[in-house]
């Protein structure tokens, strides 16, 4: 019977937005692949972009920073800082080699089911495409 | 030429003989004529030993932490150490009154290894001027272009002059801008190539932390490189672009561009480009010019209503 991989997509959801974007994707029963991992974090300004290089380092094909809108945030301003760190970041994976479909970093409120599920979808896709990842972890 | 080390020694001399200052950073002669080693002098009558020359080219700001404890300190700082002193102080971990400041105004360091190669024996003494380098042993000298001898960190300076002073030795010369070339040429290879170039780079690496060690805005006493839950202690490709990926991270946004790291990298690896590009993505996507900017601004500290998403669009 021949293997097929199923992209490993490790998803940052913060607890407020994302992830009841999340699990309202589940009860309103829209389809999105099940590639996705979800990792509930309290705040998209939690998440150290040393997670991000540990889930590259683990296995991921693909990381997935979710979080509420800019102005929408719990607490106020977590995801400003969010979004300040990982435009940083983001570029600076490129810079070390990584393909840009790899990282993605999107605002999904807790209305958004739909938004969640497309954006699962579309980076499935693409790393469907990519095939695994092999940097951050072994020789090219 | 003027005697920067017959004025420096009087300088260091009076501040430790009147109790000033407890240590005096500067530098010593080492093992070879052309690689002067960071020296603390805490005795007045210690002072002559302390020299000024063209080889001298490790930056001093960071040794500030070692003396500190034992008293007020003054120190000899170009001025990638004048920076580094700037990022200590708005860091909290010196407080400006217990510096003494001696700011020399610096045409660019030699690199020891560089300028053996060109005159092919060991370099005795140099002179740096803005249109080259003149490299002396015994009786022989030899002109040489500033690119081909200067340390790498020199040769894109833009701060010859500190901007903290207590006293001056030679007047200050005009800072430039920085252009970030190398960055972006970098970031003109295709992402394969990009990927390549790193893995070779950061495959040498020893893992001696010798980059973290000098730097003077990585000063923290808990190190998150030291924590094997966020940090393997292992030398496999994966941990290293981790290591690489988090120093230069951490130090983002406050960066002072000072080169210390490449400069003690005993493998050579190119570290400049990697803080040069965050560097480069502050100035870009938040309008701060780091380093080069007021110590309450911290870049990644702050955030405004309308930033931008770095993340939309191509890297460049």
């Amino acid at each position: 019977m021949p293997v097929t991989t199923r992209p490993k997509l490790v998803g940052f959801a913060c607890r407020w937005c994302s992830y009841a974007g999340a699990d309202l994707a589940g009860t309103s029963r829209f389809e999105y692949p099940a590639s996705v991992h979800l990792i509930r974090v309290p705040c998209s300004g939690r998440v150290d972009p040393t997670f991000v290089i540990r889930a590259f380092q683990r296995g991921a094909d693909g990381v997935l920073v979710a979080g509420c809108h800019p102005g929408d945030c719990h607490y106020a301003s977590g995801n400003l800082f969010a979004r300040r760190r990982f435009s940083l970041v983001k570029r600076f994976l490129e810079y070390l080699g990584l393909e840009p479909e790899r990282f993605r970093v999107e605002w999904i409120s807790a209305a958004e089911g739909r938004r969640f599920a497309e954006v699962i979808g579309e980076m499935t896709a693409d790393l469907e495409r990519l095939g695994p990842n092999r940097k951050l972890r072994e020789s090219p | 030429m003027t005697d920067y080390q017959g004025l420096l020694r009087g300088i260091a001399r009076e501040l430790l003989s009147s109790g000033q200052v407890a240590t005096f950073i500067g530098f010593k002669a080492g093992f070879d004529p052309c690689r002067p080693v960071p020296h603390f002098v805490r005795d007045a009558r210690r002072a002559d030993t302390l020299i000024v020359s063209a080889f001298c080219g490790a930056g001093l700001a960071r040794h500030v932490l070692e003396a500190i404890d034992d008293g007020p300190v003054g120190i000899l700082a170009r001025g990638c150490d004048g920076l580094g002193l700037e990022r200590l102080i708005a860091d909290g971990r010196v407080a400006r009154e217990r510096l003494h400041v001696v700011a020399m105004a610096c045409r660019g360091a030699v690199d020891p290894d560089r300028a053996r190669r060109i005159l092919g024996r060991v370099p005795e003494r140099a002179e740096v001027d803005d249109e080259g380098v003149t490299l002396m042993a015994g009786d022989e000298a030899r002109r040489a272009p500033r690119d081909s001898c200067l340390l790498e960190r020199c040769l894109g300076c833009v701060d010859p002059s500190p901007r903290l002073s207590d006293t001056r030795l030679g007047d200050p010369l005009t800072p430039g801008q920085r252009d970030f070339g190398a960055v972006t040429r970098m970031e003109a290879l295709p992402a394969e190539g990009r990927y390549a170039f790193w893995s070779r780079q950061f495959r040498r690496c020893l893992r001696c932390d010798a980059c973290r060690n000098v730097c003077p805005a990585c000063s923290c006493r808990s190190c998150s490189l030291d924590d094997p839950e966020l940090q393997e202690r292992t030398t496999g490709l994966a941990e290293q672009f981790g290591f690489h990926f988090t120093r230069a991270y951490h130090v983002a946004g406050r960066c002072v561009a000072c080169g210390e790291c490449q400069r003690a990298c005993p493998m050579n690896i190119p570290l400049s480009l990697l803080n040069d590009k965050f560097l480069k993505d502050i100035r870009d996507l938040f309008g701060i010019a780091a380093p080069h900017r007021p110590a309450d601004i911290e870049p990644l500290a702050l955030y405004r209503p309308d930033d931008p998403e770095g993340w939309r669009g191509e890297i460049r």
